[in-house]
């Protein structure tokens, strides 16, 4: 399946010198101020934007762009130190929750917060530890937000303290069925529950097969892989997970309307299973021990467990840069993760930092010019819209509560715990033929592929001037600054080839594109300027080029 | 809804059609060798999540029951609900089908339907005591999801990598070249069962096949220039294999809806309603068009996926599986009166399939990931009103438990696609190609046909 090393050949070498196994910040080698001129580095810096935010925005380039590639680090310094914008205080503050109202007010956090970093990595973790409203989860707006906001708390946390409360989040304890999990129950056959212990090991923390700490699987004598468990240790964590329910119930079984989906579960002491299990890697739980005594011992055995920082950096790295980094990437990450240098495990600030102030990360794209990057996600195709164009509606609100059945993706609506895509996707054809990952492929498909585009067209061409029959909930663009450049096509097109591709639009695309604008003739109305820009936004967001973040 | 009032009249006024002329053009590049003649159309019904099939085909009074009832404690399915079956061979004791079923259990008693009994994922048959000494050789990570799904889906001795055995069906098919259209439709999720070494699937989650806004509409010449430049942006030459991939599926895309758009367009509407709010009936729907038009689209052997979840039920199980046994009869019901309106039924052979059972034992109010599992096939060419394969015992600790009732299959899935293979039209050297491990099973394939 890995096939990086063909493609990346010496200038890794090269680059492991020069980068000095860091990742730590500051690793990257960048040319002087002087010698670069002003595009090359507005380019770089939507680039950069692309992997960090939901979208460049041309002040956001303009203002990264009066640096050089290595000052990026103050600007993550910078994010990092902003306060969290809240999803819960977003949907809080509406006085009625409508139908998927947590959604418009997702859009809301995505298009306008200020800690555009904090969340972008809190989408990245949102699909990694998965939980969604297509369950049962429907009507727990708050608690869905408040799980979200849980996820950005640790963006630049320790995973450790996510482990803990993404285990004891009351969502997730639903989702997963660890809420109300209760000891074994001989003469009835009952026995733990072993979802969450299966599904926190597979898809959460370690996966499903021994690995490298580049994210490479270890093979045994014989050429296999290695499983990481067996079901006697699901079985195990089963059980250890068990005695846990909402907060404030006067006892287990009690029901009532107004659950508490916000506070962390509660333990119930009686329903805890309190025997000696034997864990990960041998660990041994001692018996009676308190329910959060057992808790913190499995979890901290999972998280000493070594495939933890290659699981989760590879992934990182995936959602936010590319999908086939190279296992020396992969491995400069998981060794940021194991130790941040302060001989911490599990800094996520560190390890964001380390992904994208690696050398691939800023320069991979040259190096590996077939295969490097990824395919933009539908969520972020839409928010990078809204953000690059100053898409506003009169209320204020990004009203799209249906942008599931539009896009085929919308925040913490996965159809399972194995969220929209797996990691490990690989389109059928010469993708997957040359050995290569294409993990957001999976969402796109001959049927919805149509209905994104579709569903771009609409989001460019009935939210322009000139075509002003809008409500006061219409997400509208704001074209004004591109259609003052319509007269100069050329011009035109370099703005939006920064925003929209980070200035790598070829000339055959370009072509094209003036074609289409031409059809409009030299018709100066409003209708028609409005058009002109809207044809060459639409043509370029679904070019092949354009949709896959390089 | 986002969309106004407006933008829904500007929707509906887009003009799906495409004239006769494009079409003929398209449809003449599916011209090819056929090795098919006939028409069949196979539909795989995948119950994801991991289908309870104990609650599925049941016990129903007497010693046996009593055993159920005492294995699964809440989990049990209370006698008055689930409906009596009288199998051509008995199993020795009284069974029968949970009564949500509906009108699955009377295609059973037409002999339409036929039940296999304990089937899963085996690289060869194993004994509890084998399983127990881990001394018998077992799929890769027996009760994960993906994992499981993938080894129903690939059926290969390593069951990681590589083509699925319907895009190997459809590789032996079509060796020199993919048609327009794939013999595989997936009309679910992706799925790795239909990608073939050479043939690729084509997906159309939801059943949904739209026109292109402001690309579709013949006598509007903006229209009609968008949809030249937008082809033309498609073609330009790029080295990057992501932005190919991306453009490939556009493309593909974009001539299908043409096709299809013709196709069913000229198919009379059926009469027949499919029960509201029900993602299977939804996809069925489309698959039975699909299957009405299959010799107009030139397409002797058609492929379907299809799929239902919410099956992976570890907890309040009970409530759930009665809505899901509900909307899945009457999914089926609808589905069948459709091919039957259409002239298609007897052409059609309709399998179910599902990643594992789930165990006996319950974990208080739902149950967990199991192993074999109870499954039906459905057509005219089934041999119905039976049941294939042996009632497991259900007894806790039994002969037939690995543990915590996750129950060792009896039959493998590789029997089961044989079977299945055999009816598609493939050669006994054929089947065995496709199926490299059923040499593992000396009772080889299933006699449902």
């Amino acid at each position: 399946m890995y096939k990086f090393w063909l493609i990346f050949p010496l200038s890794y070498l090269l680059l492991l010198t020069s980068c000095g196994g860091g990742g730590g910040g500051g690793g990257t080698t960048s040319t002087p101020l002087s010698e670069e001129s002003l595009t090359v580095r507005q380019q770089k810096a939507s680039r950069f934007l692309a992997q960090s935010t939901f979208g460049a925005t041309e002040d956001d380039i303009d203002s990264l762009s009066k640096t050089t590639v290595k000052d990026y680090n103050q600007w993550i310094t910078d994010q990092m130190a902003l306060p969290q914008t809240k999803l819960y205080d977003i949907l809080g503050s509406k006085a009625e929750y409508e139908w998927n109202e947590h959604i418009n007010a997702w859009l809301y956090l995505a298009v306008t917060c200020d800690d555009q970093l904090r969340q972008r990595v809190a989408f990245a973790l949102s699909e990694i530890l998965v939980i969604s409203d297509q369950d049962t989860l429907g009507e727990q707006k708050l608690g869905l937000a408040n799980y979200w906001d849980i996820l950005a708390k640790h963006s630049f946390g320790n995973f450790r303290d996510l482990m803990t409360d993404v285990t004891l989040s009351p969502i997730m304890g639903e989702y997963l069925s660890m809420k109300g999990n209760e000891k074994p129950n001989l003469e009835e056959n009952i026995r733990p529950d072993e979802n969450y212990a299966r599904e926190l090991m597979q898809l959460f923390t370690i996966g499903l097969y021994m690995l490298n700490e580049d994210g490479t699987p270890k093979l045994d004598s014989d050429g296999n892989k290695i499983p990481t468990y067996d079901q006697d240790i699901v079985v195990a964590y089963a059980h250890v997970f068990t005695g846990w329910n909402f907060a404030g119930l006067n006892d287990w079984y009690e029901w009532k309307e107004d659950f508490d989906y916000i506070s962390p579960m509660e333990a119930y002491p009686d329903y805890h299973d309190t025997d000696t299990h034997t864990l990960l890697q041998g660990k041994v739980l001692p018996a009676n021990k308190t329910a959060r005594e057992s808790l913190d011992y499995a979890l901290d055995s999972i998280f000493e467990h070594p495939n933890v920082a290659p699981f989760i950096s590879k992934q990182l790295i995936q959602k936010l840069v590319t999908s086939n980094p190279s296992p020396a990437y992969v491995k400069r990450v998981a060794k940021i993760f194991n130790n941040n240098g302060k001989n911490v495990k599990g800094d996520l600030g560190a390890v964001v930092r380390a992904i994208l102030m690696d050398d691939e990360a800023r320069n991979g794209h040259l190096k590996a010019p077939t295969i490097f990057g990824k395919l933009r996600e539908p969520l972020l195709r839409v928010t990078g819209l809204w953000r690059a164009f100053h898409g506003a509606a009169a209320t204020g609100k990004y009203e799209f509560s249906w942008i599931l059945e539009a896009f085929k993706q919308a925040p913490l609506q996965a159809p399972s715990v194995f969220n929209f895509y797996s990691p490990s996707f690989s389109q059928p054809g010469p993708v997957a033929d040359a050995g290569y990952l294409s993990p957001e492929f999976q969402m796109y498909d001959e049927s919805s592929i149509i209905s994104m585009t579709n569903n771009l067209y609409a989001l460019i061409y009935w939210r322009i001037k000139g075509n002003d029959d809008f409500d006061v909930d219409t997400v509208v663009l704001d074209l004004d600054e591109e259609i003052a450049m319509v007269n100069d096509l050329d011009k035109l097109l370099d703005k939006l080839n920064l925003l929209i591709m980070a200035g790598t639009m070829s000339t055959e695309l370009r072509d094209a594109v003036k074609e289409m604008i031409l059809e409009h003739g030299e018709d100066s109305g409003e209708w028609h300027t409005s058009m002109k820009v809207a044809e060459a936004i639409f043509l370029m967001l679904n070019s092949p080029e354009a949709v896959i973040q390089k | 809804m986002y969309f106004n009032r407006r933008d829904f009249l500007k929707y509906s006024s887009l003009t799906m059609g495409m004239t006769g002329l494009m079409a003929s053009g398209l449809l003449a590049k599916n011209q090819k060798k056929k090795k098919f003649t006939d028409s069949k159309a196979l539909v795989c019904i995948s119950l994801a999540g991991g289908m309870d099939g104990y609650n599925f085909l049941l016990p129903v009074s007497g010693e046996k029951y009593d055993e159920y009832k005492s294995s699964r404690q809440n989990m049990a399915i209370a006698q008055d609900k689930i409906t009596e079956i009288t199998p051509k061979t008995s199993p020795g004791f009284s069974v029968g089908m949970h009564s949500k079923l509906g009108k699955m259990v009377d295609f059973f008693n037409e002999g339409k339907l036929a039940l296999l009994a304990n089937v899963g994922n085996l690289v060869k048959p194993i004994t509890r005591d084998e399983y127990r000494n881990k001394t018998g050789k077992l799929p890769m990570e027996l009760f994960s999801h993906n994992s499981q799904q993938k080894q129903w889906q690939l059926l290969t001795p390593s069951s990681e990598i590589g083509p699925g055995w319907a895009g190997r069906m459809a590789d032996l098919m079509n060796s020199d070249e993919t048609p327009l259209i794939s013999t595989n439709i997936s009309l679910g999720a992706f799925n790795n069962w239909q990608v073939g070494k050479s043939s690729r699937p084509f997906n159309m989650s939801g059943g949904e096949i739209a026109s292109y806004y402001g690309m579709s509409n013949p006598d509007d010449t903006t229209d009609m220039k968008r949809r030249e430049v937008f082809k033309k942006i498609l073609a330009i030459p790029n080295e990057h294999l992501l932005s190919n991939a991306y453009g490939q599926i556009q493309s593909r895309a974009m001539q299908i809806t043409d096709l299809l758009k013709v196709s069913l367009g000229e198919l009379k509407a059926s009469s027949v309603t499919y029960p509201a709010d029900n993602w299977l009936g939804y996809q069925l729907q489309a698959t039975a068009k699909l299957i009405a038009i299959q010799e107009k689209l030139e397409m002797p052997r058609q492929i379907f996926y299809v799929e239902m979840s919410g099956f992976d039920t570890h907890d309040k199980q009970v409530d759930r599986m009665d809505e899901l046994f509900k909307q899945l009869g009457e999914a089926l019901e609808a589905f069948w009166k459709d091919l039957e309106e259409y002239g298609v039924a007897d052409r059609v052979l309709m399998f179910s399939s599902s990643e594992f059972g789930r165990t006996i034992t319950s974990n208080g109010d739902g149950t967990d990931h199991g192993w074999g599992n109870h499954l039906f096939v459905m057509g005219n060419q089934v041999k119905g009103g039976e049941i294939y394969g042996k009632m497991p015992s259900l007894i806790i600790e039994g002969e037939d438990d690995s543990g915590d009732g996750r129950i060792i299959p009896t039959q493998s899935a590789d029997q089961y696609g044989a079977t299945i293979a055999e009816w598609f039209g493939f050669s006994e050297s054929e089947v065995t190609e496709l199926f490299p491990n059923l040499s593992s099973f000396s009772d080889g394939k299933i006699k449902f046909i």
